[in-house]
């Protein structure tokens, strides 16, 4: 039955000429042999042959009637309506290029922020089950402003939990660290990790060549093993086959190649939610641990993940992880909360805040998709107003409205596949330039690319663009009256309900811009306020890099004596002013938060302080104020009398209207306060900073800092020196990450400027949709009342008058659709408060700007239709009917 | 002549099939069959006639063949299918089914009830 049907329907399709012929051919048989039997009924030869085709009914309609039950009909008429709709189109090119340009706009710029989102939040990542993998936390309640991130588990009770629970594959804790790496010549620095023998398991990796780490290796005393990633192989070791074996040495210590990772793994580096320098991992080295350190409880290094077994919930996970936390004895700090465990999935983990921004982009490139599709609506409105009488006598000839409704939007078909194309192709581009820029905190952006279901979406979009954008126009279009429009009275009436539709979509487009523009806007305002707020220190001429001693360094002295004399030969290089050392360098990434107690005060577990250690000339290096008291000095060593220096909101919270200076704070061991210096915004621009203190890098040695120099040298001539310098001390320590204040300050505020951009790119094209919009809808109406016009002039108006005709009705538009715009905006801005910074989401100036600024292109927009109105010619224009 | 009664909605389909079964028949010869065997009384549209043939042989109720008429003309021929005729039995048994019942309903009385 279905085969017959499909073969009735290929022939029909197929030989399309053939059936036409014959049904022809039949039609006319019946009609002829229905006058014959008329005729021998006596009628006379004309009259019957009348009567025949008469009492048969309309031959066309008959015809599509048997077209339409032969299944053919569908493909076929569509095909034929496309036809149709590609000669129209042609026959008006000015429509068709604006209106397919606007839809490639519109679909090119959704199309991009779709395979962003995919890439980063649609897309499985790069693991076998990757809904199976799950982090693992251990936080400590009741300290506030710690993300849960922080909260690694304490080895000892990974160890338990992966011994204890059920509802895990497997498990394992990883680091991320710098590492200083040699091949022989030159030391460099890698990123890399630490990882416990199940890492690769739990992440369903294989090696692309080699092997990955087993338990053994990591036992102590084991031969030392690293896996590499391929990037590494390829720059360092050229994609070398024998490099299996070959030696490396990893912070002055030698270790054997055994496995290089696939392309594209570099978990646990990029990873969103943890603090990492450098988006790849380059080398795994297995972590070694002595039982001692297995068993610790004191420090948590790691970051856990694991895999559920097949069929357990998340949920069950974390009741059994939860179960099996609360059994452990409190964290020695805090006798009075219990440990916990938490579950997270891991792609969250993975994208994390950029989620939020990614619907955002989304949301504000569909509200620009819609505006495209009501401008191309509305010249779709005035050209089918403009079409009444080719309507009506398709109408006039017996097509159904549903015929027409079909045929006027296979034309809006046309346009929506070419702007689908089109817009292909600026996706293509646009997607470049976005990963080309760079966001630096969205994780996996750079493996966007245009796949099956970005084409598969472009495909869908565009055809709901052509529904969109086709079925106003279509509908009001194919509802005419025939005897008004075919006498010719039609076009005559000034309004028609055709043209308050019209104008209701620009003012709705017009109102859709306004809530982009505010929310660009907002953006833009923040940024700005983002841009010259206090940052606490100067970043002129400083250069900053990280230096990170190894295990050989595993004395107190040793790493005091080695940054001691670094710092005070980098202060004898010609040009540099100041040289210092800090652990963790503002906005650098580090961080370093501690619990203290302040004298006078109970200690209060629930307040967190930024604590930094630093070289004397610290402060003048960075230029952070000194405010009262001193700086630290060299006297300020070792063994000497303990001091620190706090912040200004320090102070200020403890001893208010008071110095501070002489009093003494509890941060290992007693320490009295000798200075006071400005709040520095070390973790994040957009935030205040908490209560800070500083202790001396003499009195708290760290294996790991961050040489500080100002100076009148360029970066390049800075980082030789400092390499140079570094070199000669030790063969085996690298210097990495060579920034400037100013680029880390860049790169602080690299995800603000990127979501700032992409919605000022799409408000801008907005305001130019709806500008053309606006404009194409004033010239028609121009048009559309050149007759009334034409009567006003010559009954005496001044062009003045007509002018002031036209710009009226043009203003109440874009007032209705500042309005609406406003009443929009109030009330979804308040969703992208955390986007803002020290603005609020009604901010007046904004929203009185955008209006402003909206005014002043739209009075452009209506001043040329305008402008043509005061040119009609009365005698002219009333013949024009 | 009697007043010409309108089919009723969906009865062309069966009328066609029935009037195709007594013999292949084109399409003009479907409509003078059915006006013939109902005494002239049922009205079919001429237009509406072709649809449905496309439609009936489209479904593979009916076949066609181009054949010569008795003028010696060329005319497109239908003939019932295998298809066609267990159709033809099902739709006859439920029209006769249908029409009983309605007929019954129509018949009811006061006292009946």
């Amino acid at each position: 039955m279905l085969v017959k049907r499909f073969r009735s329907w290929l022939r029909a399709t197929l030989q399309r000429r053939v059936v036409e012929r014959e049904m022809d051919d039949e039609l006319r048989f019946h009609v002829e042999r229905y006058a014959e039997d008329l005729k021998r009924g006596g009628m006379e030869r004309g009259e019957a042959e009348r009567q025949a085709r008469l009492e048969f009914g309309s031959v066309g309609q008959t015809k599509e009637a048997c077209r339409e039950a032969r299944g053919a009909d569908r493909l076929d008429s569509l095909l034929s309506d496309i036809h149709y709709g590609l000669r129209r189109l042609r026959s008006t090119p000015g429509f068709a290029g604006l209106a397919v340009v606007t839809l490639a706009l519109g679909i090119g710029a959704t199309t991009a922020v779709f395979s962003l989102v995919n890439a980063v939040l649609l897309r499985d990542l790069p693991y076998r089950d990757s809904e199976r993998l799950v982090f693992l936390y251990e936080p400590i309640p009741g300290i506030p402003d710690v993300p849960l991130e922080a909260f690694g588990p304490v080895n000892g009770d990974f160890f338990t939990w992966q011994k204890q629970s059920r509802s895990f594959e497997s498990m394992a804790m990883f680091t991320n660290n710098g590492l200083n790496a040699s091949l022989g010549d030159a030391a460099f620095r890698a990123t890399g990790s630490r990882v416990t023998g199940d890492f690769f398991r739990v992440l369903g990796v294989s090696p692309a060549l080699g092997r990955t780490p087993d338990d053994a290796d990591t036992q102590p005393g084991h031969e030392r093993v690293v896996v590499i990633s391929q990037p590494f192989w390829q720059s360092r070791f050229a994609g070398d086959r024998n490099v299996l074996g070959r030696e490396m040495l990893l912070n002055a210590r030698p270790y054997r190649i055994i496995g290089v990772m696939p392309a594209g793994f570099a978990f646990p580096h990029g990873t969103e939610s943890l603090e990492t320098t450098g988006k790849t991992t380059e080398i795994w080295v297995p972590w070694t641990m002595t039982p001692e350190q297995r068993a610790s409880r004191d420090d948590n290094p790691g970051n856990a993940i694991g895999r559920l077994r097949p069929g357990v919930s998340l949920s069950q996970a974390q009741v059994e992880i939860a179960a099996i936390s609360s059994r452990f004895d409190p964290p020695f700090q805090q006798q009075n909360r219990k440990p916990q465990g938490v579950v997270r999935p891991f792609d969250e983990e993975i994208t994390g805040g950029s989620r939020r921004a990614l619907l955002i982009f989304m949301a504000a490139v569909l509200l620009v998709l819609v505006i495209a599709c009501s401008n191309v609506a509305g010249l779709g409105l005035a050209r089918a107003s403009g079409r009444a009488r080719e309507i009506s006598i398709r109408a006039a000839l017996g097509a159904s409205r549903l015929r027409l409704v079909r045929q006027l939007l296979a034309e809006s078909l046309c346009v929506a596949l070419a702007g689908g194309v089109l817009g292909m192709a600026a996706a293509f581009w646009i997607v470049r330039l976005l990963v080309d820029f760079h966001p630096a905190n969205i994780p996996r952006i750079e493996e966007t690319s245009i796949d099956g279901r970005v084409l598969l979406f472009t495909i869908c979009v565009s055809l709901a663009t052509a529904v969109f954008s086709g079925l106003f126009p279509a509908w009001s279009g194919s509802r005419c009256n025939l005897n008004e429009t075919i006498k010719g009275s039609g076009a005559r009436s000034v309004r028609s309900g055709a043209s308050r539709l019209h104008s209701w979509l620009i003012v709705a487009e017009m109102a859709l811009t306004i809530v982009l523009l505010i929310g660009s806007g907002l953006l833009i305002h923040s940024f700005l306020r983002l841009r010259s707020v206090d940052k606490g220190f100067a970043s002129f001429r400083t250069v900053t890099m990280g230096l990170q001693l190894d295990g050989r360094y595993n004395s107190p002295q040793r790493q005091n004596e080695f940054f001691h004399t670094l710092v005070a030969r980098v202060r004898a290089v010609p040009g540099v002013q100041e040289a210092a050392a800090v652990d963790h360098v503002p906005l650098g990434g580090g961080e370093s938060i501690s619990l203290i107690e302040v004298e006078g005060n109970p200690f209060d577990e629930k307040t967190s302080f930024e604590s930094r250690s630093v070289t004397p000339r610290y402060f003048a290096a960075m230029g952070i104020p000194l405010l009262a008291g001193r700086a630290f000095d060299d006297g300020d060593a070792a063994g000497r009398t303990p001091v620190i220096i706090v912040s200004r909101s320090f102070e200020r919270r403890y001893f208010p209207g008071r110095t501070a200076l002489g009093k003494r704070v509890h941060a290992t061991g007693w320490r009295t306060i000798v200075g006071v210096v400005a709040d520095v915004r070390m973790r994040e621009l957009d935030t205040t900073p908490p209560m800070q203190f500083y202790s001396p890098l003499w009195q708290t040695p760290t294996g790991s800092a961050v040489v500080v120099v100002r100076g009148t040298l360029p970066l390049e001539r800075t980082a030789s020196a400092l390499r140079g310098l570094v070199r000669n001390m030790d063969a085996a320590l690298a210097v990495a990450d060579v920034r400037t204040m100013e680029q880390l300050i860049s790169e602080a505020s690299a995800e603000r400027r990127f979501q700032t951009l992409v919605l000022t790119v799409f408000g801008g094209i907005s305001l130019f949709l709806s500008l053309l919009g606006l404009y194409a809808l004033m010239a028609y109406s121009v048009q559309r009342r050149t007759a009334e016009i034409g009567i006003r002039m010559a009954l005496g108006a001044q062009p003045s008058a007509v002018m002031g005709l036209v710009l009226r009705q043009g203003a109440t538009l874009w007032l209705g659709g500042i309005a609406l715009g406003f009443v929009c905006a109030w009330s979804v801005t308040r969703w992208m408060r955390s986007l803002l910074f020290e603005v609020q989401p009604t901010d007046p100036l904004t929203f009185v700007g955008v209006a402003a600024l909206f005014c002043a292109v739209a009075a452009m927009a209506c001043y040329v239709p305008a402008r043509r109105a005061t040119r009609v010619d009365p005698v002219i224009s009333l013949r024009y009917e | 002549m009697a007043k010409k009664l309108d089919l009723l909605q969906g009865t062309l389909d069966l009328l066609i099939l029935k009037a195709v079964s007594l013999g292949p028949l084109h399409g003009y010869g479907v409509l003078l069959r059915i006006q013939q065997i109902s005494g002239e009384r049922l009205q079919i549209q001429q237009g509406s006639l072709y649809p449905a043939l496309y439609r009936l042989e489209h479904q593979g109720l009916i076949a066609s063949q181009w054949g010569e008429s008795e003028n010696k003309r060329k005319a497109k021929y239908y003939r019932l299918t295998a298809a066609g005729r267990r159709a033809l039995q099902a739709e006859t048994e439920y029209w006769d089914k249908m029409a009983g019942a309605i007929a019954a309903v129509l018949r009811a009385t006061p006292e009946g009830v």
